[in-house]
């Protein structure tokens, strides 16, 4: 079984007796593949996991941390063949990771998002709504995350209109006239949670806007939703009883790891596609937790070659919540996120003036 | 600004530079204004206000789960003052001249949960100074701001009214105005916080006379003796698991003499096994005791182990995220490696004190230890004589505060000799 094979087996097809199988050799190819190709890769894997060479289950595996593409250049291809480069989103002083793709990568990480989204979309283009303003491509410093976030789902819609001016104020003009234009048929409608919540949700509008026939795909995290003690179900509810918007998808996923992205079930939960797959580990000893125990979250993907992100350690918290036994029969595992791991660092004596 | 109170503890507001700043801190801060000295040292009024606040600590039950601020309850009781003062004897009574006050002394104090600079401030108490306390407007542990509590409140009370004018404790954000006044118009500066602390104080403005006392970024080591943690059995046991708690978690390994590598001393068999034991019996104690965000303390493991891999320090390790044991390389360094906190050891195997050489370095502070022989300890007190290593003590007192601390007897160090010619 090669990646694209398992890119083409529809979606959330696979039961995870089979996926499991098919994921480590899939994943045993990579290390091998990284161990040769990335020192750094190697020494972590010697002189941080157990230099075991038979992994019996994909939770053998060793696991980077995600953070280990802030502090260091990690990739398996020569300098030469790297494309592109993505970073991560970080606040000013922050480090931010480095993430190298070459031509294959760059394609397997398209394809990839292809086959999620035409599973929720559908597999023709959409018109498309952002929930941004085209002034996002300018601003330097935010351009990384949310530029580049956009830029790699627009490709999956076609009339693409930003409902944001260049101020970042809602356009309801240009909402009206997009909804006219494309009265009674399905929109795709695309932004990062906290802009869909503070600019879609929060508008005010002078009409009522019926999106019943939209489908909002939206993610980058809950943290500022969180501190306005907004959770999943409310963020839910309340674009439901303002635009009867019912087709409502968030999902997870990282720079640090392409083809990771698990994209939330109508229950609710995170799940994960064919290539890629979610491990929960205890935070004491790492070991592997059961259904409804609580840990660190693992993303695997069989999709990075380039650079040695195909195992990683997020500093998420989350709980597997079934496998194979989703109610709209998706197969495969299915967890949700809990939080985040609260602490960058413990401070110390040397800790007195720092602003 | 906050209206005029009485109590020690200020929060002043002051945010940009006002062309009064010195006025206002002046008026605030009874310590910068008035002249005279009364308290003698280790005069009676001290001794009584110390051991009231010693019984205020050591009657609330809120520090029940706070080993070091207990500790410090009890270096405050009377007998304990006592003590100190009989082992000042020689500085106190010397016939060539007499002990004075070296006056205002300005404590910049770390933001952590540490309350060493408590200890600070009552010596230069003792000695009759008078003692402004910066706290950081992030410093919000609860304990800490609890001493200060008690502190307005036996200020407040008619006895000990005088102290008033003794400490003053502020908390303001990062103000180069502020701080440049307060160092230039002080005696002696006792910088806390650090090697980033120590720079941006001495780069603002002091006195040509003003005294700088500094605690700098240091790395403390702890010694085990194999065969002694292998035979260590039953209460004994139990009690060097307590005070291996103590010293490195206390303070999340985060403090200056909380040890960051081990040495294991004898055999490679033998520091193998003591290794396995030590491991086994804190994993399952500080399952119990440890009260941290382990999700937090596992991403932090795992990241600073890659580092440590990448760079090289690093060959292997065991243990859990409560208590990690990391192999140091060859070329891993012991006497400048600082991990990462909250129970992060280096360690390496050595069959003789001697092959701790690397030890002998300004940067190495503490070293404690446990089961030594009376002939390795003599080797220990050897490699001190040098450049580096200021403190050794048994493991279990790592963290306890004496007044003679990082190379300084704070006593001394905290008082001018007036030299009278008889």
């Amino acid at each position: 079984m090669k990646v694209d094979d398992l890119l083409n087996v529809p979606q959330y097809s696979m039961f995870q007796a089979d996926k499991d199988k098919m994921m480590l050799e899939l994943m045993k190819t990579l290390h091998d593949h990284h161990l040769v190709n990335s020192l750094g890769y190697k020494e972590i894997f010697n002189r941080v996991f157990k230099s075991e060479v038979n992994f019996n289950s994909i939770n053998d595996l060793p696991f980077l941390p995600v953070s280990a593409f802030k502090n260091h250049k990690l990739l398996s291809v020569e300098d030469g063949d790297v494309f592109k480069v993505l970073t991560s989103s970080g606040t000013t002083g922050q480090s931010v990771s480095k993430i190298y793709l070459d031509k294959d990568t760059a394609r397997l990480q398209s394809v990839a998002l292809s086959k999620i989204i035409a599973h929720v979309v559908g597999p023709s283009r959409l018109p498309m709504l952002i929930i941004d303003s085209k002034a996002v491509y300018e601003n330097k410093s935010s351009f990384s995350a949310r530029g580049a976030g956009i830029l790699g789902i627009a490709p999956f819609g076609k009339d693409h209109t930003y409902v944001l001016n260049e101020n970042f104020e809602p356009d309801e003009k240009v909402l009206e006239n997009f909804l006219e234009k494309y009265n009674g048929q399905r929109i795709f409608i695309f932004g990062f949670t906290f802009m869909v919540w503070q600019f879609l949700q929060k508008a005010n509008f002078g009409k009522k806007y019926d999106l019943s026939n939209a489908i909002l795909m939206h993610s980058g995290g809950w943290k500022k939703l969180v501190e306005m003690a907004v959770d999943n179900q409310t963020f839910k509810q309340r674009l439901e009883d303002k635009f009867n918007l019912l087709h409502i998808y968030n999902y997870y996923g990282m720079v640090e790891q392409v083809g990771s992205v698990f994209m939330e079930n109508k229950n609710g939960y995170l799940h994960a596609p064919n290539f890629a797959d979610v491990i929960i580990r205890n935070p004491i000893d790492f070991s592997v937790q059961p259904i409804g125990e609580p840990g660190l979250i693992q993303v695997l993907s069989v999709l990075p070659k380039s650079y040695p992100g195909h195992s990683l350690l997020t500093e998420d918290i989350g709980v597997l919540e079934g496998i194979d036994d989703s109610r709209e029969g998706w197969k495969g595992k299915y967890f949700k996120i809990l939080g985040r791991a609260k602490k960058a660092e413990l401070r110390g004596c040397s800790d007195t003036f720092n602003k | 600004m906050t209206p005029l109170t009485n109590n020690p503890m200020k929060t002043l507001h002051l945010s940009q530079h006002t062309p009064y700043l010195e006025d206002l801190l002046c008026s605030e801060l009874s310590c910068m204004m008035t002249s005279t000295y009364v308290l003698k040292p280790f005069d009676g009024r001290t001794l009584d206000f110390l051991d009231a606040l010693s019984k205020s600590i050591l009657a609330d039950k809120t520090y029940n789960r706070r080993p070091e601020i207990a500790a410090l309850g009890f270096w405050l009781r009377k007998s304990q003052l006592t003590k100190m003062f009989q082992e000042q004897e020689h500085l106190l009574n010397d016939p060539q001249y007499k002990v004075a006050p070296l006056g205002k002394v300005f404590h910049i104090c770390p933001a952590n949960v540490d309350t060493m600079f408590i200890y600070s401030m009552v010596v230069a108490l003792l000695m009759g100074n008078r003692n402004v306390l910066r706290i950081s407007k992030r410093m919000d542990a609860p304990h800490v701001l609890g001493l200060f509590e008690k502190l307005n409140l036996l200020i407040s009370t008619q006895k000990f009214t005088l102290f008033k004018d003794y400490i003053n404790i502020v908390s303001y954000d990062h103000n180069e105005d502020i701080s440049t006044y307060l160092s230039s118009a002080s005696n002696v500066r006792l910088i806390w916080g650090g090697d980033s602390t120590i720079k941006t104080f001495q780069s603002f403005g002091k006195a040509a006379r003003t005294k700088d006392i500094v605690f700098a970024d240091r790395i403390s080591i702890m010694i085990l003796n194999a065969e002694s943690v292998l035979s260590c059995e039953g209460k004994a046991w139990q009690e060097l698991l307590r005070n291996f708690y103590n010293d490195a978690y206390t303070f999340d390994q985060m403090g200056c003499s909380s040890p960051q590598s081990i040495y294991f001393l004898g055999s490679p068999k033998g520091c193998e096994l003591a290794r396995k034991k030590i491991s086994c019996g804190l994993e399952e104690f500080l399952l119990n005791e440890y009260e941290n965000d382990i999700s937090s303390l596992a991403s932090l493991k795992l990241n600073r182990m890659v580092d440590d891999a990448l760079n090289g320090n690093i060959l292997t390790h065991t243990g859990n995220n409560l208590f990690r044991l990391l192999e140091l390389s060859e070329s891993g360094d012991s006497s400048s490696l600082h991990g990462c906190g909250g129970g992060y050891f280096y360690y390496r195997d050595c069959e003789e004190i001697a092959e701790l050489e690397v030890l002998k370095v300004p940067k190495v502070q503490t070293i404690s230890y446990f089961g030594l022989s009376e002939d390795s300890k003599r080797h220990l007190e050897d490699l001190a004589f040098g450049e580096g290593i200021d403190r050794i003590v048994k493991v279990g007192h790592a963290l306890s505060f004496h007044y003679i601390w990082d190379g300084y007897n704070l006593f001394q160090e905290l008082c001018r000799k007036v030299f009278i010619e008889r």
